[in-house]
Parts: C-alpha cells; structure tokens; sequence
C-alpha cells in the first residue's frame, strides 16, 4: 500500500506534497529526521539545498524550536553564507546564543584548521561584511 | 573571497577609515622616495577596520585567518577623538583611546579560535611581546591633553598654506551668520580641511572638468593637491617612526 502526504492550501482539492516543490519535501524530511533522533544528534548535509534564501532565517528558527522540544543538537555543513548569516540573524537576540560557526581553512602548511566563530565572532562577520570562502 | 592576509605578507597597518589609508600610502610613498624605508614593501598590507568600535572585531577576524601565525607585526592607528563624555578631561582622549583599544584586544584573543595570551599595549608606539607584535599610535600625538584626529595633524602641516587664512575667514563667517547652530567640536578640523580642499579645486583645472562634483571625493582621498614638500613638516615625525619600527626587520 502507497502512502501519499497531501498539503491543504485553500483550494479545492489537496496536494500532493511531492508536487510543492523540493523546499517543501526538504523540510518534511528534516522533520521526520528529527523526530526519528529525538534526545540524540542530527548531522544535516548540505542543509540550504532546496530551501529559497528569503526563508533561510525562518528555518533556522524553526530547526531551533523543534531541537529543543525534541532535546536534539544539530550539526548542519553548508556552502552558503547566506545561510550562516541567516543563522547569525535568527539567533542574535536569544539570551543564550548558541549557534556557532566552525569554518575548515587550509593552513600554509597544507594542514586544514578549524576556527569557531561565536557571538562575538558572528557579530564581527556581520559587521564587516566579510567574504568568507564556503565553496570548499 | 577577500584575503585579508594574503601569502607572503607579515605587516600589517591598521587603519580606521579610506582617508587614513591614502594618507599612509602617501606616507609610504614619501618615505621611498627619501629612501628612508625599503622600495619592496609587499610584506606590508594597509588594512581599515571601521572605525574605533570595530577594532575588536576587526582584530578576531584576523585572528581568524589561516596565515594569522606568519604576521609579525601588527601596528595600529587611530584618531584620539573627543572626551565629549568627560567635560573635566580627567583622562585625556589620547589615553582613553589606548585604555579602548587594549579592551578591545583583550575581547578578540579571548574570543578568537587562538591560544594565545592577549598581549596589553603599556604605552603609544611601543611595541608588545610575543607573536604578532602590537603597537599602537594615536592622532594627532599622544600628548595627554591633546584631542583631534588625522585632519588635525593634516592641519598642522598645513598652517602656513597661503590658503589658510581663507579658510579661517569663510568659516569664521558662516558661524557668525548662523550663530545659534554649534559646529562639533569633533567636525571642526575636518569641516576646516573640507574648505581647503574646495578652494584647492578651484584652483585647479580639475574644476573646469566635465564632471567636477564627482571629481572632488576621490580627489579628496587621493590628496593629489598636495605637494609632496608638505610631508617633510616635522608634523608627520611620529607617523614616521611609527611606520620606520612596522617596517623594521
């Protein structure tokens, strides 16, 4: 037996969630991943593919919401900086900050090191408009 | 994406703003042609970081880098402003300005991916231990009672300019003529070197060019009005040995 996921939109008739388009399908994937890890960690890769950057800070709110319903720590790759400064954006106001940036840079030595940006460090990102290179 | 520490470059400058990175290029230039510093200097990298607020993280994001270990020294400038919150003057801009800049160190090493002890800048021009070095100077000097910025010093070099006393007469004329508005105490020396520029322009073929009004910013930045003489005035002394000690092996 086939199970179908349709979306009620206002319209007459219901959709079928695979034909809302790959945000849509990403979104209930990460849902169901999560549900799936309750009390445990999430590794998501790629996590912007599929999902538009003007709702990039939306996401981030709700990934934080239902990680701390559900106690799960998110571990999320990206190669865009537009959603680590929509992270940055969600979460600056929040008492406890507790999204943190860790960039993989290649030293002059051919080792790869790995730097944490915080608050304080997202902060300076945010100021400078730097240009961070996440194209690996 | 923007290096901010490209290979091979182990001197830094840290400037606040466009206008102070031209005027150090200048500098620079001077002090070549005078041989009193190196032809080559791609070690160096004149770099701005904002403004006094974002020296802090100006200074994480270089910490941040992958070639931060090869920077020898790190020389800093930046202009000793106004006490406008300490009527009294009881510390003195220059020394609040390092008082800042320290704390602003302190925030960045601590905060940074680094394990490196914050070093503390004890005086102006001189520079830290360990690896980077430090150092830091204020404009116009470091004397206690002295306020201002780079305009001011620019200005000292400037006093005997035919066109000064211009300058002294068209702005002591506008504040007599709009006598209830108050010129900040921190605008005034730039609004006085803004006029000079101006009437330099006038003087200038530049005015009769298709397009002056865009020609004047850039003109401004680049400084090309001055004579190169005026960077021989002992004004720039300091300036000098600040960037003599940045570029010393």
């Amino acid at each position: 037996m086939q199970h179908v996921i349709e979306a009620e939109l206002g319209f007459p008739q219901l959709i079928a969630l695979n034909n809302l388009g790959d945000g849509m399908n990403r979104m209930l994937e990460l849902i169901l991943a999560m549900y799936e890890v309750r009390d445990g960690v999430i590794f998501i890769d790629e996590i912007e593919n599929g999902l538009h950057y003007t709702i990039h800070n939306k996401i981030w709110r709700f990934l934080e919401e239902v990680s701390r319903q559900w106690e799960i720590q998110v571990f999320a790759t990206t190669h865009s900086l537009e959603m680590i400064r929509a992270a940055h954006e969600a979460f600056k106001d929040d008492d406890d900050y507790e999204f943190r940036y860790h960039r993989l840079d290649r030293k002059p030595d051919g080792n790869i090191e790995a730097v944490t940006y915080n608050k304080f460090g997202m902060d300076a990102v945010a100021a400078f408009d730097f240009e961070h290179e996440v194209r690996g | 994406m923007t290096d901010l520490i490209p290979e091979g470059v182990t001197r830094l400058l840290l400037v606040e703003g466009p206008d102070d990175k031209q005027f150090f290029k200048r500098l620079l230039k001077h002090m070549q042609s005078k041989r009193e510093i190196p032809f080559d200097l791609t070690c160096l990298k004149i770099r701005k970081f904002g403004g006094k607020n974002k020296l802090g993280a100006y200074l994480f994001e270089l910490l941040q880098q992958p070639n931060f270990e090869s920077v020898d020294k790190i020389w800093i400038v930046r202009d000793a402003d106004f006490n406008e919150s300490d009527p009294q003057r009881a510390v003195g801009a220059p020394k609040r300005a390092l008082q800042n800049a320290n704390s602003a160190i302190d925030n960045a090493y601590r905060e940074s991916s680094r394990d490196i002890v914050p070093p503390v800048l004890r005086d102006f021009m001189s520079p830290t231990d360990g690896h980077p070095k430090l150092s830091f100077m204020v404009l116009p000097d470091s004397e206690k009672a002295t306020e201002g910025s780079l305009e001011t010093l620019l200005l000292r070099a400037l006093r005997c300019d035919s066109m000064m006393p211009c300058v002294d007469e068209y702005l002591a004329c506008v504040k007599k003529k709009h006598a209830e508005s108050e010129v900040a105490r921190n605008r005034e020396d730039k609004s006085r070197i803004s006029v000079l520029l101006s009437g330099k322009l006038i003087l200038r073929e530049l005015s009769r060019s298709k397009d002056s009004s865009r020609e004047l910013p850039r003109f401004m930045f680049s400084m090309k009005w001055w004579d190169d003489s005026v960077f021989d005035d002992h004004a720039f002394d300091d300036a000098k040995a600040f960037l003599t000690q940045l570029l010393a092996p």
